[in-house]
């Protein structure tokens, strides 16, 4: 660090202020890019609201069903898995299954899309809801296909205003459900538990559980693990109705996209299961994207730095000649250009974190996320270091060339007026 | 201190070659005080960067000490630049962006010696130019001869044997030029460093030691 003199890094950086916007512009826009969709991923992930003790949970989003003829299909996972091969396993409280859709709801003669959940009763014991009022429904709701809802405060708020929205009634799809509960909001990343509304599945229309298994379904099914139902038992045991289905199917092939931890499912996404390479090979992509996001701006910075250098092919002259090595001003350049694109880096952060609270709209819609003002997105430790790795590796892309290029200079060229 | 045996430097470009040094020999005792008279364009420059080891000759054998020059690696010539060698150059040749302390400070920078030792150090050279209350300013608020006088601290802060001083006055009024020159008489006299002094002007060669002659690169006398 004693090669980089502060003082003249800020002098340098006011007497080119051109040159300053430049660099840090060029290095703040891909770093804030990076950093949306690393806050994307860090929010879609990360333990939070509802699902915030979803390191103890493991999911299955997809079946994919592998036909003799070679034909391929991939969903939700059917009904009638869930209630006769899942249920049968599962400890008490701890299986989820949800299933998602949507609702139009009129107000003040305008149409509004309502994100819908339906889910069964223990979907409530296994994720951390927080009721604001009233409470979620029940086994007997559910079996007995009551018409009764849960809603997000918000979607209250919208409503009934500031009236008591328990007991009231609302139509969804022309039916009318009664308001059992209203839950603090969830976040639209949460993609195991955000919705608006909840309704028990078993309003939904579902296909009869006595069917083959020969088809997709439209459920995402949650395990919680326990002290007695560890993630290795889950696991396995989900193995085995995987193996007795495949029995039982004859020819056809099925195969469960899971069950896995959180950040394997947000990976996994909703293409086909068996593409998928695994959670090294998902952050490894996400590392290709981030550097090919970042390569030509690096490029663009080597230029900006090479410029800048050759302004100062002078002094590095003199400071060869008063005894520095090419490895001090390969460092010190390197130094440089690390606190410059760290800076950068910073302004990055903070317009990704403005943009992606600001631009929620039009920032997350162009992702395919189901209400983005419903998106919330927290500063954490992770995505400073995350801000840490990627201004390294800018500086490392952009400053590398020109460092190399100063090592080589020759002195006394440079004295005579000759520049790099 | 320096013997300079065959040293020629020739430049080439793709049309045109140059040969800017032919031949030269010569050997510099410790404690003496050289100046280097020529036209323009005679090569004394070149000499001077030659035995400041910023330019490689293309032929002949170069020993400092005793040590020969040749092929040593990036490391040792820059190691040998900062702990035997100071430079003076006519365009002073300071970092703007830097004040003068860090500019004085720059050769021990280099060294593997402790931020505060580094700040004394500078500030005692300093002292000895009669900068020292300068030593918060940056070069563009000072005079030509205020400028040189920090170029001759920075030189001399790292006490080096050898001083090599292209054309010291010749950006500064005589009466300037004569108190850099005083200077650089006393670090010889009084500290015993070796100084060799390219110059046009026969007065200040006249106050040396020792004149040699340059004229097409060849030695002259």
């Amino acid at each position: 660090m004693k090669y980089l003199n502060l003082q003249q890094f800020w002098e340098q950086l006011r007497k080119n202020r051109f040159f300053t916007f430049l660099s840090l512009f060029g290095i703040s826009i891909p770093v804030m890019v990076i950093m949306i969709m690393v806050l994307k991923v860090e929010m879609s992930i990360k333990p939070s609201g509802p699902e915030k003790n979803n390191d103890e949970m493991l999911f299955i989003q997809q079946v994919k069903i592998n036909g003799k003829d070679g034909t391929e299909a991939w969903g939700g996972v059917p009904l009638n898995i869930i209630e006769n091969h899942f249920r049968p396993l599962a400890a008490p409280n701890s299986l989820a299954f949800s299933s998602t859709g949507s609702a139009t709801f009129f107000k003040n003669n305008r149409a509004r899309d309502l994100s819908l959940r339906y889910t069964n009763a223990d979907f409530w014991k296994v994720f951390d809801f927080r009721f604001l009022h009233g409470h979620a429904f029940n086994e007997k709701d559910v079996e007995e296909q009551h018409n009764v809802a849960v809603v997000s405060g918000s979607l209250a708020r919208k409503l009934f205003g500031k009236k008591d929205a328990l007991g009231t009634t609302m139509d969804v799809n022309g039916e009318v459900y009664r308001i059992t509960g209203v839950v603090e909001d969830v976040s639209s990343l949460s993609r195991n538990t955000y919705a608006q509304i909840w309704l028990p599945y078993t309003r939904r229309n579902n296909s009869p559980v006595n069917a083959d298994y020969s088809h997709t379904g439209a459920y995402g099914v949650t395990f919680r693990s326990t002290e007695t139902w560890t993630g290795e038992q889950i696991q396995q045991q989900v193995r085995q109705v995987n193996e007795r289905l495949n029995n039982l199917n004859g020819d056809q092939e099925l195969i469960f996209a899971g069950p896995a931890p959180a950040a394997e499912i947000y990976f996994r996404g909703y293409r086909d299961p068996e593409a998928y390479g695994g959670l090294w090979m998902s952050y490894l992509g996400m590392a290709g994207k981030a550097l090919l996001i970042l390569f030509l701006p690096a490029l663009n910075l080597v230029s900006i730095n090479m410029t800048r250098i050759q302004e100062r092919s002078q002094e590095i002259a003199i400071r060869k000649a008063f005894g520095a090595t090419r490895k001090n001003l390969a460092l010190q350049v390197m130094t440089e250009n690390i606190l410059l694109t760290f800076l950068g880096g910073v302004m990055g952060l903070i317009m990704a974190y403005a943009v992606a609270t600001g631009f929620k709209e039009q920032v997350f819609t162009a992702w395919f996320i189901n209400n983005p003002s419903e998106v919330s997105l927290q500063l954490n430790y992770g995505v400073f270091f995350i801000l840490i790795g990627v201004s390294l590796i800018f500086s490392v892309l952009s400053g590398l060339i020109p460092a190399m290029r100063i090592s080589r200079l020759q002195p006394a060229y440079v004295m005579k007026g000759g520049v790099l | 201190m320096i013997e300079l045996e065959n040293i020629s430097k020739l430049y080439r470009t793709k049309t045109i070659e140059t040969l800017a040094l032919d031949s030269i020999n010569l050997k510099i005792q410790k404690g003496e005080f050289l100046s280097v008279m020529g036209p323009s364009g005679c090569g004394k420059s070149t000499l001077l960067n030659v035995m400041g080891l910023l330019d490689n000759p293309t032929g002949g054998r170069l020993f400092l000490d005793g040590t020969p020059i040749n092929g040593k690696s990036d490391k040792s010539l820059a190691m040998m630049r900062n702990h035997k060698l100071g430079f003076v150059f006519q365009n002073f040749h300071l970092i703007p962006s830097l004040n003068v302390l860090d500019n004085v400070e720059l050769p021990l920078l280099y060294r593997n010696m402790p931020a505060k030792k580094r700040k004394m150090r500078a500030q005692e050279v300093l002292e000895q130019v009669g900068l020292k209350h300068r030593s918060g300013h940056f070069p563009s608020e000072l005079s030509g001869g205020q400028c040189q006088r920090v170029a001759v601290a920075r030189a001399i802060a790292g006490k080096p044997e050898l001083l090599l001083a292209d054309e010291p006055t010749g950006n500064l009024d005589s009466k300037m030029g004569e108190e850099v020159m005083l200077l650089l008489r006393s670090l010889n006299s009084e500290l015993g460093t070796t100084i060799v002094m390219v110059t046009h002007d026969r007065s200040l060669s006249s106050q040396t030691g020792r004149i040699v002659h340059l004229f097409d690169g060849r030695q002259v006398n």
